[in-house]
């Protein structure tokens, strides 16, 4: 059937490059629905996204998979449940040149903690080719104090490669048969 | 393969081997060999295989030689010992090249006359005949290389396997770049180790402060490099003053930068080319302590899908070969790299024990995963 509603979640703190992840991947133009930024976020960037990001993966047989980003400010929050009913997994981008990554990826673990407990996650770190602390082994100690095991891999939100390599992560952690 | 004069099969015996090698040999006899070589008692034997990297092998070596001065030994081990009226074969073992010496050995018994070759006047390139690990192929993921480690025909992969090639990474280069490592970090200073090329001396520097090596030899000479043999390679190593080094190679665009991390994961993969570091077995359960940055090594192949069970549970390469239906020298290529970088964990078990492993579900959007992998490859 291909009128499925299978999504792929984008998250992750203002300006760690889930709008720019998804334009990377997606088939269509993404949908954005920035707005010119207010309060704190102008600090980081000019406009953020207020609503989602829709962009989507056309395969085989007419089948898709819809990318949803979410709005990266807290105010937002109650929008992510209801992004993530359905969801496949969870991608979730930590930018390291924001002042204390740990607490934001402390704060996405919590609040999408429901969805992990029955889904999976995979952890993209962005911005690290300037500012290279905390270093991946740093984080791997600290999600391992979370309780939680997930591949975390830097990458570049631009870089179509990297983004594809963080699915592929969560596809083989979803389901290590794929490819045999 | 040669064919036999006769139609008597070649009785072969073997000295260094388990009896589960032995039994794997007997298998692949019968299969591979179409009856013309067979599993026999030492007394009878027309040919034997010596396996040099068992650990009384020079022992076993002498008394054979005593014993039996006439009967053809066919040598198998990771690196060439050069041993006197012996036929070579390379570690990991392909059965029909074992077959093939076997044959000509038996054939030419009695002629076999090989000069023994001192690893002090060795040149490389004899070295290199004789003792290199087999060649990992090259191929195109996409954009990005990928390294594929070597699968001869006939390499025997499943559990049972205990001809496995092993190397110790002490033996090449990658040792050498270790200690390089380690002392740039005790010393917290640059250190550079140079090399001598045809062209002269290359340098890879380690600077431990901007977690950087620079090298000045491209990856294909650094391919061909780990798998030569440290006692053919000059070398040699010196501190640095991390300004200096830095304020030499600014404008020097003749030159590979990676971090170290990068630099040790692509020269481990290499160095192991399918290949097990000693120490390890197939069946010695391992755990990934955490994921390595696959977006920023090396590939190599299957690598997501290593890392995806290892970070899940403790399990063996073969018990991982198996289960996700790969050749066990890519779990080899993978675990050395991880272990090179210290992502590794050795899992204790009673030996008696079969590694315990929870076989994961597939899931039930496979078909749909397998969508999106296949868009992503196209």
């Amino acid at each position: 059937m291909p009128g499925n509603n299978h999504k792929i979640i984008f998250t992750g703190p203002v300006g760690s490059g889930k709008t720019t992840a998804i334009s990377a991947i997606s088939d269509i133009p993404v949908l954005k629905t920035d707005e010119n930024a207010q309060d704190m976020t102008k600090k980081r960037k000019q406009t953020t996204t207020v609503a989602m990001d829709y962009g989507l993966l056309n395969l085989d047989k007419g089948e898709r998979i819809h990318l949803y980003g979410t709005p990266g400010q807290e105010r937002f929050e109650f929008m992510w449940d209801i992004l993530t009913n359905g969801g496949l997994g969870l991608i979730l981008l930590l930018d390291n040149s924001r002042p204390t990554p740990f607490k934001d990826m402390k704060f996405f673990l919590n609040a999408f903690k429901d969805f992990i407990k029955n889904n999976k996650i995979v952890i993209g770190i962005t911005h690290m080719e300037y500012n290279t602390t905390p270093s991946l082994k740093t984080y791997n100690q600290e999600l391992q104090k979370c309780g939680i095991n997930a591949p975390i891999l830097e990458v570049d939100a631009r870089d179509k490669r990297d983004i594809e390599t963080l699915i592929k992560a969560l596809l083989y952690s979803l389901d290590p048969w794929l490819g045999k | 393969m040669p064919k036999q004069n006769t139609t008597e099969p070649i009785r072969v015996t073997t000295i260094g081997l388990d009896e589960r090698s032995q039994e794997v040999l007997r298998i692949a006899f019968s299969s591979a060999s179409k009856g013309t070589c067979i599993l026999s008692d030492d007394a009878t034997a027309d040919v034997v295989i010596c396996n040099m990297d068992s650990s009384n092998a020079k022992a076993l070596w002498n008394k054979n030689s005593v014993l039996h001065p006439d009967r053809p030994v066919v040598v198998i081990s990771v690196k060439d010992p050069c041993l006197d009226n012996s036929i070579y074969v390379s570690k990991p073992i392909n059965i029909t090249t074992l077959i093939t010496s076997i044959n000509q050995a038996h054939l030419n018994r009695g002629e076999l006359t090989f000069s023994k070759v001192s690893n002090a006047t060795a040149t490389q390139t004899q070295q290199h005949i004789h003792s290199a690990p087999p060649q990992p192929r090259t191929i195109q993921d996409k954009n990005k290389e990928t390294e594929e480690p070597p699968v001869p025909d006939g390499q025997w992969q499943d559990e049972s396997d205990t001809v496995i090639s092993y190397y110790s990474p002490t033996d090449y280069l990658q040792g050498k770049l270790q200690e390089a490592f380690v002392l740039a970090k005790s010393k917290k200073t640059a250190v550079q180790l140079s090399i001598k090329l045809k062209g002269g001396w290359s340098s890879i520097t380690t600077d431990p402060t901007h977690n950087k090596v620079i090298s000045e030899i491209n990856n294909e000479e650094l391919k061909s490099l780990c798998t030569t043999p440290i006692c053919c390679i000059d070398t040699r190593s010196k501190l640095v003053n991390n300004n200096d080094f830095f304020e030499h190679n600014k404008n020097d665009k003749l030159h590979i930068e990676d971090t170290n991390e990068q630099f040790l994961w692509k020269i481990a993969l290499w160095t192991s080319a399918g290949r097990l570091p000693q120490g390890m077995t197939p069946s010695h359960l391992i755990q990934l302590k955490h994921w390595p940055n696959l977006t920023r090594l090396t590939q190599s192949p299957n690598d997501i899908r290593i890392s995806a069970l290892l970070t899940e549970q403790p399990s063996a390469p073969a018990l991982i070969a198996k289960v996700l239906g790969i050749p066990i020298t890519h779990v080899f290529s993978f675990y050395a790299a991880s272990h090179a970088l210290g992502l590794t964990t050795s899992a204790t078990r009673n030996s008696a024990q079969k590694p315990s492993f929870n076989i994961p579900q597939k899931s039930k959007h496979h078909s749909l995963f397998g969508k999106i992998l296949n868009k992503f490859s196209s």
